[in-house]
């Protein structure tokens, strides 16, 4: 009976003994940095999504990018010059070459340009939102480090533009001679973390590029894995055996630091808000149903309460120093939205639902988990409000993260009603007006206005920048009237850091790797 | 003329012995007579019957009997700490959620959900599984082979995993949830009334009603199933139990029931980020769950040796 407890025993010490050695290297500081995303890659390649940015312009390089400040800097680009407003010469930066070898030059950025051209054209691909952007008609070699981009109309903010990272500069002979479904998961770029392994549910394994064009970046080796659930991220970090994650619950902040990780808030410019898709159903093509459901909407308890103070409401529509202070976002008023949905002619029925011409106005939200700060819990308030005032949210479904992201692509094809959304940052007016252009791959309600597109044609041919605030207010308020979304605000960004780790958080949000991973500690 | 079995001899034979079917309508007075004195015999099957019998009532006085509506958000007053750790008494007795909501109404009506899909799904199951096994067992051949074929096909694939893949098809919904557990629970129904039914067609009464001229779909319901109610009563038991649990697991993964509908595992899933801040979040709803279960299961148990006949006399 004692050799049988003494052998328990022992293997309980063994146990314990191998757990620990097994927890340890997560903490050794020449252990890869393991960073936790919400989902796995839709894919690695830059033209086939809009949903893993972090990942690409960790791996890959545009023409232009955003500093961690937010200002538009050439990258594989060197200068840009104005020939005339559909005329651009690009200069190359001299000496960049890919992963593995080939040299970046303007072969390079013609393949690039043409092969986004015609997937779009072939229906291929997830370019929507930069073609949209970015109406060039072709990409014309110069000599080996100039091109020229012929555009199908002016824009006098055309580097802007070029930062989205569908637009990533890739090798020509790599992408033309390997197929389509190898270079999906094994992507070779100029950006600085090289492509080492990708295995879903092991994680995608990146290696510091030696050669990249500002430095080999600090910490050498990154797995990032794919943790849908936040809570799982948050247990990982505890645990050590992560060290980054974003989307920490504002309640969980103490929690995580008491657990030994750091919490940085920073502000980020993902504004949040809720799509509402047209031509689904007839009320929303209203816009006093639209209004009605904004006012229904107590969005400052939300912030206040739900995100702790941490975001203040407004008309996200335009990211600062764009966005029009002054616009007062719609004040929670319960009585006003019943008005104008009786004005509507949506009247309660039997069961407090409002009924027109025999069609409830019942709707569908398509709601993430984890994607947004506190997403599916704000769906479930925003269910609760309208149904006070007469709206009902029949079905409330939370999909996964990945398949939301394809869900919102193609002008929200894929989803429902409503399904909670955002725009990142452009860093123009015109830019983030893309949100609600007609023809915009970042118009994800299928939402088209007439006066706004002559509003927002007029503004995108305006070269004079002395007018384009006025433009822009204009616009803004135009459409915080027509109330395309429900608004929302501007989402901090809570990063669960390991002490071990220096990060840098950018202004926008972003999780670059080879610009916010600062280095390692001890 | 219906043909007999030239092995009937020793069908016959075996029927004879003590504790060989016999036909119906013989006992259920006596038995419900002695239900209650021999289930207070068992400590673990009364204190289980209790614990069924608070879950029922709960289910079922759910709008009666919850505090507050366990729908309403009240976001001021999210995360309170259970009313008997914070002096606030009976005020939100087990705490407040996330978003507000009792967490003790939303266990009350959490009770309604699980004992909806678990008796729903068993029903719809119950009734598939016992039509095959039935006509499986009775007529044998094509349509043996056809059926538990059919039965193969379906245990290759782990029912959880199943369920998951058609909720993840057709969306979230108490309604899709009952009809996917009830749909994927069929099999072992099937699979023991077949057992049965082999067993019991060959017996003398089954035998005697056919010599008598009885349409076959008479012996089938009037004298073969009325014989095999115990081993069905007997799984269906276990089979709630089951269903209450992968109700629990499909609503975790977030696949169950819309995440406003108060369920035990939404409970589980919606609270788990806050175990190390609020834990009054999952213990309540965890502990739903595990009681629910095991006082089920140990039901279960009690009950397959009650309606055993060769252990009437050890209860």
């Amino acid at each position: 009976m004692k050799s049988m407890h003494l052998f328990r025993t022992s293997i309980l010490a063994f146990g314990l003994a191998l757990g620990s050695l097994v927890g340890a290297p997560a903490m050794a500081a020449d252990k890869p940095v393991v960073i936790l995303n919400n989902a796995e890659p839709v894919s690695l390649d830059p033209m086939f999504t809009q949903a893993d940015a972090n990942v690409i312009l960790s791996i890959h390089e545009t023409l232009f990018r955003l500093d961690n400040a937010g200002e538009v800097v050439p990258a594989v680009a060197e200068s840009i010059k104005m020939i005339d407003p559909l005329n651009w010469e690009i200069k190359i930066r001299p000496g960049l070459v890919f992963h593995n070898g080939e040299p970046v030059n303007a072969d390079a950025v013609v393949f690039t340009f043409d092969r986004a051209k015609k997937l779009f054209a072939a229906g291929q691909g997830d370019l929507t939102f930069a073609l949209g952007a970015l109406k060039y008609d072709h990409m014309e070699k110069v000599d080996d480090l100039t091109v020229k981009l012929v555009m199908t109309v002016p824009d006098p903010i055309i580097t802007s533009h070029m930062v989205n990272p569908e637009l990533s500069i890739l090798p020509p002979k790599y992408y033309s001679e390997n197929s389509p479904e190898k270079v999906a998961f094994a992507p070779v770029g100029v950006g600085g973390y090289k492509f080492v392994s990708y295995k879903p549910g092991e994680g995608l394994v990146l290696k510091a590029f030696d050669k990249y064009r500002l430095g080999k970046p600090p910490v050498e080796d990154v797995i990032v894995k794919a943790v849908p659930e936040v809570a799982t991220r948050i247990s990982e970090l505890k645990a050590g055996s992560a060290d980054l994650m974003v989307g920490v619950p504002a309640d969980l902040k103490a929690d995580l630091e008491s657990a030994g990780a750091n919490v940085i808030v920073a502000p980020s410019y993902r504004r949040l808000f809720i799509a509402i898709k047209q031509g689904r159903h007839p009320a929303l093509a209203d816009v006093r149903v639209r209004q009605a459901m904004n006012y229904a909407v107590n969005c400052e308890e939300i912030a206040n309460v739900l995100l702790g103070g941490m975001a203040q409401c407004s008309i996200d529509l335009v990211n600062s120093p764009y966005q029009d202070t002054a616009l007062k976002p719609y004040a929670y008023n319960p009585e006003k939205a019943k008005e104008l949905l009786t004005a509507a002619g949506w009247v309660p029925g039997p069961d407090g639902i409002r009924v027109k011409d025999g069609v409830r106005l019942s709707l569908n939200f398509d709601t993430t988990n984890g994607s947004y700060l506190m997403d599916k819990e704000i769906a479930q308030v925003m269910a609760d409000s309208w149904k006070e005032v007469g709206i009902e949210i029949a079905d409330l479904r939370v999909v996964d993260n990945a398949v939301s992201a394809q869900m919102r692509a193609k002008q929200g094809a894929g989803y429902r009603d409503l399904m909670n959304s955002s725009s990142g940052p452009d860093y123009t007016c015109q830019g983030d007006l893309l949100l609600v252009a007609k023809d915009s791959g970042s118009n994800r309600m299928s939402w088209a206005d007439d006066k706004f597109e002559q509003m927002f044609k007029a503004f995108n041919e305006e070269f004079d920048q002395a007018k384009w605030k006025e433009m822009c207010n204009a616009a803004q308020a135009y459409v915080a009237e027509q109330a395309p979304v429900i608004w929302m605000f501007t989402e901090p960004t809570f990063y669960g850091v390991s002490k071990r780790l220096n990060y840098e958080a950018r202004a926008d949000g972003r999780v670059y790797f080879n610009l916010v991973l600062k280095g390692l500690k001890g | 003329m219906t043909e007999i079995d030239p092995t009937s001899e020793n069908q016959l034979a075996a029927s004879s012995a003590p504790d060989a079917p016999q036909p119906a309508a013989t006992t259920p007075a006596s038995r419900s007579n002695r239900f209650l004195p021999r289930l207070l015999r068992s400590k673990a099957a009364t204190i289980s019957a209790v614990i069924f019998l608070v879950v029922l009532v709960a289910a079922v006085a759910a709008p009666w009997i919850s505090p507050t509506d366990p729908f309403a958000i009240k976001l001021i007053q999210r995360l309170k700490p259970p009313g008997y750790m914070n002096g606030a008494g009976t005020t939100f007795w087990l705490g407040t959620d996330a978003l507000g909501r009792d967490v003790l109404s939303r266990i009350i009506y959490g009770a309604r959900v699980s004992l909806t899909v678990g008796l729903s799904a068993v029903v719809i199951s119950g009734t598939i599984g016992l039509l095959v096994g039935l006509l499986s067992g009775y007529f044998g051949g094509l349509i043996d082979d056809i059926f538990m074929r059919i039965c193969d096909v379906q245990l290759s694939f782990p029912t959880i995993l199943l369920a998951l893949t058609i909720m993840a098809v057709l969306g979230s919904g108490l309604d899709k949830l009952i009809l996917v557990l009830g749909l994927t629970g069929w099999v072992q129904y099937g699979r023991i009334v077949r057992s049965q039914v082999l067993s019991l067609k060959n017996d003398e009464f089954v035998l005697a009603a056919r010599a008598t001229g009885e349409r076959q779909w008479r012996i089938i319901f009037q004298h073969i199933l009325p014989n095999i109610w115990s081993p069905v009563i007997v799984i269906a038991s276990f089979t709630v139990a089951s269903n209450i649990v992968a109700e629990a697991s499909l609503s975790f993964l977030g696949v169950g029931v819309p995440p406003s509908v108060p369920s035990w595992g939404t409970m589980l899933a919606d609270g788990r980020q806050y175990i190390g801040v609020a834990d009054w979040l999952t213990i309540p709803a965890g502990l739903a769950i595990s009681l629910t279960v095991l006082s089920i299961n140990i039901l279960g148990d009690w009950l397959r040796d009650y309606l055993d006949p060769r252990l009437k006399n050890l209860l």
